[in-house]
């Protein structure tokens, strides 16, 4: 790693400027560095502007662009227009409504809504992101949420509608602020994974262990309550061990205590066994030390989680997969890389749109998601370095077998030390339960000598006759026997404080050895969770390594058999090298053109730099193009001898081509999951609902139809008023106030087209959600495809409607258009966000030559079967 | 629809289903019963050659009375008025509500020691369904996905797991949890077909046929850049709606003949055993009938005399055609509950809700045929040979179909246990 590492530095240094030096280079260089680091070759070709379009509006505003948005940038001849764009987008309305969708499903995982309306709840997402909230102070207004009104009861959503249920809460919390499932823990230290400890579920349990749903009244608002006492102690159902924890983070250092109340004084409002309707309230709310720990201490789990979330969000899978499977034998593809996303999160203050704007800037997330050219040469670049990556990879594999063991030993030593400490702790715990009982009666004793003392003075202290009052006597006599109990009840209560002293030292001993032996093991799970993705590393590009020559090694297997392979290899490769040489060509063209442009801002007088920028950006452009060409060449050779591979395949020839195209699709994984080529990944309900409405131009319709709805109830409020006034005038009424004519600004008029669009809109989405979502209460991104889905999109009749023409709409548009090839590109560019190749236009002309009657069937047909397409499923 | 309501609930969810009339089945002549086999289709039989296993679950909704079906104490304090009778199984006595079903017995095996210690309905049903404790913040997926999971060969293929009730809604349930909702079931019954499972009159066969070459030429010029499992399924999730819309007629009843619908009789729980019999046959791998209601807080005894006169004779004819057709050794059959019903009578002459010591039906595919296991008390109050959870049932269900109930399902890097590793299959009842 080091080596290469250096290599890469080498070759940057030379083209970054000295200052540099001083201070780090922007994040997203940062970032792109780690994601090299961990390429074995030559990664995916940078994206077009065509495919960056499609691509950042999914990922920003959660829908493909419209087909005017398409244009615009396409035409756009600014060279910085696509950082231009990404900070546009940041900053639109559809930004706010896209994050406030994502984190309402990483949060709530489509679980129903049972005492918050999900509305309100994703107002307050929209108005935290809408402020720019920051991550951190938006989880800590959703952990110190309670249901009650004036602590932000939409927030409170989180707990509400996991029904309070302790558990689930604990779960949950792990799962979706740290990165850990650890109900396994719940029962016995985790048996897979080595640090999922039961003790580190119970230290989350013991924030949420005293939580309950409370809702004596049916009727009214269910709210949090939280019990004074209780919640955290645990017993192994393997190894017997038992012990309470303590509220603790997750891999946390600190324990947060309770304050020590007198018994009974725990609650600033006591349970009322006579009013179930009053809600008890603990002077002491372990609940809510959550969201002040989380204030108060960093922690890496925390940062690690949501780095890891917001990543895959862009770069369409995560560092570490699933995301609420954080462990040390499911360490990140990219240790350190984590480690950076996590600490510079931090470092920017959890601003998540300053965070995605650094990700969007990468070469990483703007990679083609198509496999590099010129793979066997590749191969014979990598073969050198075999035997050094062979040696790493068996160094970092003893050193972390070695870590393994020491964790085994550490945890046993743990479990040894509880159980040894668990008699001591016992018996000391029932020596200071006697002490306590012996004070009490001691106390008791007190106070009964004193009364009595006291009621002889009373009478002894009033009157004369008192001193001679027939019960001081016996009074005196209850004195003296009150004191004997009095001095006895000291004496048991001095052997009892003797005996407690007596089991502290051993007890205070064990414990000693016990934190010694926490300690031990906190320090053997940190070498441990270095060590094992390290290895892991080493391990992938190993096998990366490998998985490339083995490839190479087919194809030239499957060459040396017929001609015509042999002569195919030879047209691809040279294909291939055309494609790299316009490729450096072009990104060459187009860095020189954004220095240009850059240089041209600062000096916007200086004719010269603007001619250079104008004619660098002109050849860019140019570049671009010949780049281009030379990759649809590339695709079109490929895809004919795919289409020869299949055709070998059926006549019985297939089986070394077919173990080429089984290696090809490993290594296609393999690259994927190394970042080395860009996201591929399913479009999730919403992008898909949203991307229908707007490729159809259904959207732009449900607009037409707000403004009519406004243009409407204008009309009316004007009828009524008028009405009023002939009223007003007939009763000749005093008050002129009255009469202010309702006066409705295009604010408003903006504001309510919008909601009734998105309430259109959000109806439509509920559908995709139930058809295309995940089962409420899992986690949302694994994909799949159901016969339901496809008969949805096939026969219903939602998604039918929006393809029938109508005005301005995508079908509508299409039938007014006379030459095929236009209406390919302007399908191909509503629907695909791209140009049609000869191909499909040819494929186009002849599908309308041959429906040349029913027109306006055949652009639905068309239209239809683009919707329906992979590419269009997809994000890529 | 009012007076079709269970009115003899006892507040829960489960009393919301509609109980459908009481048809008087009971009245009709044993006489159908002959010569059945001149029904059997020998075309379905030839196809079914192949040994695709498939299951078969009927769930007794509300929970079934063990004594009033498969485990009678007549002539206790607990046994109630129904005598036992004898079965097709020397020594095997069942109730004699069950008189059609008792001369099939040989076909099928019972188990009569089950103890799940519990009394929810929705507990109930989980730990029957999943074999497993409800533990809090975990959901685990039910038998037919399970099956239809394991069984899943790929392919573009009718769906795996459908359910049969009456208010079926031709929609899919999320019942598969972690295993996605591929293996969900479809729900059917209710008269509905399939949600979109017929092409809209304004859109024409050559249409339909036209716009899918368009996207299957989109589609392979992509996959020449990247295909992956999930751009497979994608396409396959078309090729299977396609299949669907094709098939139609496997969910169409009426394509059954008018004989073999008048011998399964006309109300909805024959209605469902006969498109069950025509599911399995067309190779869906697991089929749910449920029939509702057995939850007999008051008149335990009536109501049981109605509800299994309705479910004896479509049972028995159901377990008859799948012997005649060959399917019964690959086809697994349960009949199952939440759970019991107390062998202490109430005022109402009612039972109530009862998990510790009643008895699942089970045969077909893998088990013996005419076991009995594990055995109660004198009375029915408690087990005393041979207990077993509901976890252990699961791992049999498992087993008797040719799965390893130990293996592990790998889900997105991580393992899931496809059964209760805390409890074992039943050795003693399988083949």
């Amino acid at each position: 790693m080091t080596l290469l590492s250096l290599l890469f530095l080498s070759g940057v240094t030379t083209s970054v400027s000295a200052s540099e030096s001083v201070s780090p280079p922007p994040l997203h260089q940062r970032i792109d560095q780690l994601i090299a680091e961990g390429n074995v070759a030559a990664v995916a070709p940078r994206i077009g502007d065509a495919e960056f379009v499609r691509r950042i509006y999914l990922d920003l505003t959660g829908s493909i662009p419209t087909v005017e948005q398409a244009r615009a940038f396409l035409a756009d001849v600014n060279p910085a227009k696509r950082s231009q764009l990404i900070d546009r987008l940041l900053a639109s309305r559809e930004n706010v409504a896209h994050l406030a969708s994502t984190f309402d499903v990483w949060l709530m995982e489509r679980r129903g809504e049972s005492h918050v309306k999900s509305s309100e709840w994703l107002g307050f997402l929209s108005e935290s992101f809408a402020a720019n909230k920051s991550y951190l102070e938006l989880v800590r207004e959703i952990l110190a949420a309670d249901g009650t009104p004036e602590n932000n009861r939409a927030a409170a959503r989180f707990y509400l509608d996991r029904l309070g249920d302790p558990n689930l809460i604990s779960r949950d919390v792990g799962r979706i602020f740290f990165g850990q499932d650890m109900q396994c823990a719940q029962c016995h230290d985790h048996p897979q994974i080595t640090d999922y400890l039961q003790r580190d579920y119970y230290g989350m349990f013991a924030f949420f262990g005293r939580t309950y749903l409370f809702q004596p009244d049916k009727k009214k608002p269910a709210v949090l309550g939280e019990k004074a006492l209780g919640g955290g102690d645990f017993k192994s159902v393997f190894t017997e061990v038992e012990g309470a924890e303590l509220p603790r983070l997750p891999h946390g250092r600190t324990s947060y205590a309770d304050p020590e109340f007198e018994p009974g004084e725990e609650y600033s409002v006591k349970p009322d066994p006579k009013n179930k309707n009053l809600l008890p309230i603990p002077k002491h709310s372990r609940r809510a030390q959550i969201a002040a720990a989380l204030g108060e201490e960093k922690n890496s789990a925390f940062n690690r989680n949501i780095a890891n979330r917001l990543w895959a969000q862009m770069m369409g899978k995560g560092l570490v997969v699933p995301f609420d499977f954080h462990h040390a034998s499911n360490p990140p593809s990219h240790p350190e890389l984590l480690q950076l996303l996590a600490d510079e999160f931090e470092s920017m203050n959890y601003d998540v749109r300053a965070f995605l704007r650094e990700l969007a800037l990468t070469e990483t997330y703007q990679r083609s998601f198509e496999m590099p050219a010129e793979l066997s040469r590749q191969a014979e670049k990598v073969r050198p370095t075999l035997a050094e990556l062979r040696a790493d990879e068996g160094r970092l594999a003893e050193i972390s077998r070695a870590a393994a063991g020491a964790l085994d030993e550490a945890k046993a030593a743990w479990n040894a030390a509880r159980i040894a400490a668990i008699p001591h702790e016992n018996a000391l715990a029932a020596a200071e339960q006697k002490r306590l009982a012996a004070q009490t009666a001691s106390s008791k004793a007190d106070e009964a000598l004193a009364e009595a003392k006291a009621e002889v003075d009373k009478i002894t202290a009033t009157t004369v006759e008192g001193k001679t009052n027939p019960k001081l006597p016996k009074l005196e006599a209850d004195i003296v026997a009150k004191q004997k109990a009095v001095d006895a009840a000291k004496t048991a209560l001095a052997t009892a404080a003797a005996e407690t002293e007596k089991w502290r030292q051993p007890a205070d001993a064990e414990r000693v050895k016990v934190t010694a032996a926490t300690e031990k093991l906190e320090a053997a799970l940190e070498s441990y969770q270095i060590a094992k993705p390290a290895w892991k590393l080493a391990q992938r590009k190993l096998d990366d390594a490998e998985a490339l020559i083995a490839y190479s090694g087919t194809l030239a297997e499957s060459k040396g058999s017929p001609d015509q392979a042999e002569q195919d290899a030879a047209k691809l490769a040279a294909l291939e090298e055309r494609v790299a040489a316009t490729g450096q060509i072009a990104e060459l063209l187009r860095k020189s053109a954004e220095s240009a442009q850059a240089a041209r801002a600062q000096f916007p007088d200086d004719v010269d730099l603007v001619n250079a920028a104008s004619v660098l950006g002109d050849r860019s452009r140019a570049a671009d193009v010949a780049h281009q060409t030379a990759s649809d060449a590339l695709s079109t050779k490929k895809a004919e001898m795919t289409a020869a591979i299949e055709k070998s395949a059926d006549t019985g020839k297939g089986e070394l081509s077919e173990r080429a195209t089984a290696s090809f699709d490993e290594l296609s994984e393999r690259w994927s999951d190394a970042f080395a080529t860009g996201a591929f990944t399913q479009l999730t309900p919403e992008q898909l609902c949203h991307s229908m409405l707007r490729a159809t131009g259904q959207w732009d319709k449900l607009a037409i139809a707000g403004e009519a709805a406004f243009d409407k109830k204008l009309a009316d409020q004007a009828a009524a008023a008028k009405k009023q006034q002939a009223a007003d005038s007939k009763k000749e009424s005093k008050s002129d106030d009255k009469k202010a004519e309702p006066v409705l600004t295009e604010a408003e008029r903006r504001k309510f087209v919008e909601d009734y669009v998105d309430t259109q809109v959000s109806a439509t989405t509920k559908r995709f959600v139930q058809l295309f979502g995940g089962q409420p209460g899992l986690p949302q991104n694994d994909f799949f495809a159901t016969a339901d889905q496809a008969l949805y999109l096939s026969n219903d009749g939602t998604v039918r409607s929006w393809l029938r023409p109508s005005g301005g709409n995508l079908t509508g548009r299409l039938l007014a258009i006379e030459d095929p090839a236009d209406l390919a590109r302007e399908l191909y560019l509503s629907v695909l966000t791209r140009a049609p190749d000869a191909t499909e236009t040819a494929a186009i002309r002849d599908f309308l030559a041959a429906h040349p009657e029913q027109k306006s069937v055949a652009v639905q047909d068309l239209s239809w079967a683009l919707l329906s397409s992979v590419e269009f499923r997809f994000k890529h | 629809m009012k007076s079709n309501q269970c009115h003899y609930a006892c507040g829960s969810d489960e009393h919301l289903i509609a109980r459908r009339p009481f048809l008087g089945s009971l009245i009709a002549g044993g006489a159908a019963l002959s010569g059945l086999s001149s029904f059997a289709n020998p075309a379905v039989s030839a196809q079914l050659a192949s040994q695709q296993k498939r299951m078969l679950v009927i769930r007794m909704h509300g929970g079934l009375s063990q004594l009033e079906s498969w485990d009678p104490k007549p002539g206790t304090d607990t046994g109630g008025p129904y005598r036992a009778i004898p079965t097709s199984v020397p020594g095997m006595h069942i109730s004699e509500l069950l008189p059609y079903t008792a001369k099939k017995m040989h076909h099928l095996s019972l188990v009569r020691s089950i103890n799940t210690k519990n009394g929810d309905h929705s507990k109930g049903t989980y730990m029957m369904l999943t074999g497993r404790h409800p533990m809090p913040g975990t959901d685990y997926p039910e038998i037919g996905a399970v099956v239809a999971k394991s069984m899943d060969e790929g392919g573009p293929s009718l769906p795996g797991h459908v359910k049969i009730s009456a208010n079926g809604t031709g929609a899919r349930s999320a019942d598969a949890a972690y295993l996605g909702p591929k293996y969900a079931s479809m729900s059917l019954g209710g008269d509905k077909p399939l949600t979109n499972s017929t092409r809209p009159s304004d859109l024409s066969e050559d249409s339909a046929k036209a716009r899918d070459e368009i996207r299957s030429l989109v589609n392979n010029r992509f996959g020449s850049k990247r295909r992956t499992a999930e751009t497979d399924a994608y396409v396959q999730s078309f090729e299977q709606a396609e299949e669907l819309v094709k098939r139609a007629e496997v969910f169409d009843l009426s394509q059954e003949s008018k004989q073999d619908r008048e011998r399964y009789g006309s109300h909805d729980f024959g209605r469902h055993c006969l498109l069950a019999r025509r599911l399995l046959e067309n190779d869906i791998t697991c089929v749910q009938v449920s029939h509702s209601n057995y939850d007999t807080h008051n008149e335990n005894f009536n109501f049981h005399h109605e509800q299994l006169g309705e479910f004896d004779r479509p049972f028995s004819i159901l377990i008859d055609d799948l012997h005649q057709r060959g399917m019964l050794e690959s086809t697994l059959v349960v009949v199952l509950s939440e759970f019991g019903r107390t062998p202490k009578i109430n005022a109402r002459y009612g039972r109530d809700h009862w998990g510790n010591a009643w008895s699942v039906c089970l045969g077909g595919c893998g088990i013996q045929p005419g076991a009995i296991y594990g055995k109660t008390n004198a009375n029915g109050t408690e087990v005393t040979d041979d207990e077993v959870d509901a976890g252990h049932l699961f791992h049999t269900y498992l087993k008797a179909l040719g799965l390893r109930s130990t293996s592990n399902f790998e889900i997105g890097g991580r393992k899931f246990p496809i059964a209760d590793p805390a409890f074992e299959p039943i050795k003693d009842i399988l083949t």
